[in-house]
């Protein structure tokens, strides 16, 4: 299989923080999300992929020969300055950019409805998120790398822009790595799904695998208390009922046949297992105090 | 780096208008008194002065360091357009001092030319690292400091040469045709300097 992207073991180590032996790939023709809660190192995973952050450790392998000239990236806020207009962005982005293609630049403004006479302060956030866009796609490139591009964008603006992404993959060579802490959005798009959670990859696998995987239990506290600890991910506790997260979707039913689980939505596994850290610490705790 | 040197010049190009608005003004006000071409010339080094440093501000103001950095070209080729472009800029201000000297029929202008476009390669070879390596914003109080001691050394080296009376109307001695020379090799070691910062820099 052929990769656009590979980070092999990659740490990069802030001292306050870790980007912890991350390794992941991305296959071509594919859709990678990184979610994981904010400063989980998703920023910090993609910064050193694009050589912007130098690693401590571990490796990065780019769409091989052709490395950065083949990327198109997306970061999280604006990068043009305000005083620019917007035409100016393609013409200096078209000396920065080999294979940049002006008619292609001209196609994408007209479709986002971005004016070319307009200055970039004077756009909204929705605006300025597709002139970043138009800009990463006007030179061809192979892999595209979206660093929170969503984020901010109201519902309809960012339909119409994960609409462009699927378009865009629709070309076998083509990959996207997107990282988002808006789950909802992934889901409708990802292929592959990691999980960051501080600073590690605490899951990871093909979206439809892991959402088949892993169950999530509404239940009394009597039929939680039963469950096996081993299976259980991270739970809530209520007044008038459980929630559970469950790893073994399959193993679960089989030992609990009376219990149903439902299929879990990402934003599920991210809550889950930052509570299950949270309850392994509650466990520690108690034990210390014992 | 054509692509880095087109954004600068289109960030510069923006306040353009303003500063020449002003110089005009100046030129006016020029025709009813004696006119003294150094007091213009030394707006258009304040003004380029500003305009450089103003450029890092910018790019701190939209993160487009790490931006510039994840392009092919990457870093390095954003480093060598700033140093073209304040190049470029010494050699606009050599040649504006000579224009209006020789308009304003002024003797000794080209030893003048190269102590402007001189001292500004001079002063930028001090910033352009104090830049890259303090990011736009905290430089300027670091500059604050840097130009006050040379603004004592220039002051003291105007007195000796007995020049602060009627600046730009002496003639100046020979050796200052060699400042641009010494600018050029203090913008060398200068942009050495800050790839290696550059280089070296998590952004």
């Amino acid at each position: 299989m052929e990769y656009a992207m590979k980070l092999d073991h990659l740490t990069k180590d802030f001292g306050s923080f870790k980007l912890d032996d991350v390794s992941f790939a991305i296959p071509g023709g594919t859709i990678l999300g990184l979610i994981g809660e904010n400063g989980a190192g998703k920023s910090t995973a993609i910064k050193c992929l694009l050589g912007v952050l130098h690693p401590t450790s571990g490796g990065v392998e780019l769409l091989e020969g052709e490395g950065l000239a083949g990327v198109g990236y997306v970061p999280d806020e604006c990068p043009f300055s305000d005083q620019l207009k917007v035409r100016q962005v393609g013409k200096f982005c078209a000396g920065l950019f080999p294979g940049w293609e002006d008619s292609l630049f001209a196609h994408y403004l007209q479709k986002f409805e971005l004016p070319g006479d307009r200055k970039v302060k004077e756009l909204s956030r929705g605006m300025k998120m597709k002139l970043s866009i138009a800009v990463a796609l006007s030179h061809r490139p192979k892999l595209l790398v979206l660093d929170e591009a969503t984020s901010g964008l109201d519902p309809v603006v960012r339909d119409e822009i994960l609409d462009e992404f699927l378009a865009f993959i629709r070309d076998e060579d083509h990959a996207i790595l997107i990282s988002s802490h808006i789950t909802s959005d992934l889901e409708k798009i990802c292929d592959y799904v990691v999980y960051l959670h501080k600073g590690r990859v605490t899951i990871s696998g093909a979206k439809d695998e892991l959402l088949e995987t892993y169950g999530r239990l509404s239940c009394s506290k009597a039929d939680l208390a039963r469950v096996d600890p081993g299976l259980i991910v991270g739970k809530r506790e209520g007044d008038y009922g459980c929630q559970a997260l469950i790893n073994d979707h399959a193993a679960f039913q089989r030992a609990y046949p009376d219990l149903s689980l439902e299929s879990p939505t990402l934003e599920d596994l991210m809550i889950f297992t930052t509570r299950g850290d949270s309850l392994s610490f509650e466990k520690e705790s108690e034990q210390r105090k014992l | 780096m054509t692509g880095f040197l087109k954004r600068d010049y289109y960030l510069i190009s923006g306040t353009l208008k303003f500063y020449v608005l002003f110089m005009a003004a100046f030129i006016i006000l020029a025709v009813f008194t004696d006119f003294n071409s150094s007091f213009l010339s030394l707006y258009v080094v304040v003004f380029a002065m500003s305009s450089v440093m103003g450029l890092f501000s910018y790019d701190d103001m939209s993160r487009w360091t790490a931006y510039g950095a994840a392009a092919p070209a990457g870093r390095m080729a954003m480093v060598d357009a700033r140093y073209l472009l304040t190049l470029l800029i010494s050699v606009g201000i050599s040649l504006f001092q000579m224009l209006i000297s020789l308009l304003g029929g002024e003797a000794g202008d080209l030893p003048m030319a190269a102590l402007y476009g001189g001292g500004f390669l001079l002063y930028a070879a001090v910033t352009l690292p104090v830049c890259y390596h303090f990011g736009g914003t905290k430089a300027r109080t670091v500059m604050i400091l840097i130009v006050a001691v040379m603004g004592a050394l220039i002051g003291m080296g105007a007195t000796t040469l007995q020049l602060s009376n009627g600046f730009g109307r002496v003639s100046l001695p020979s050796p200052f045709l060699l400042l641009p020379l010494a600018g050029i090799a203090a913008l060398a070691i200068s942009w050495r300097v800050s790839l290696g910062i550059m280089g070296r820099k998590e952004l």
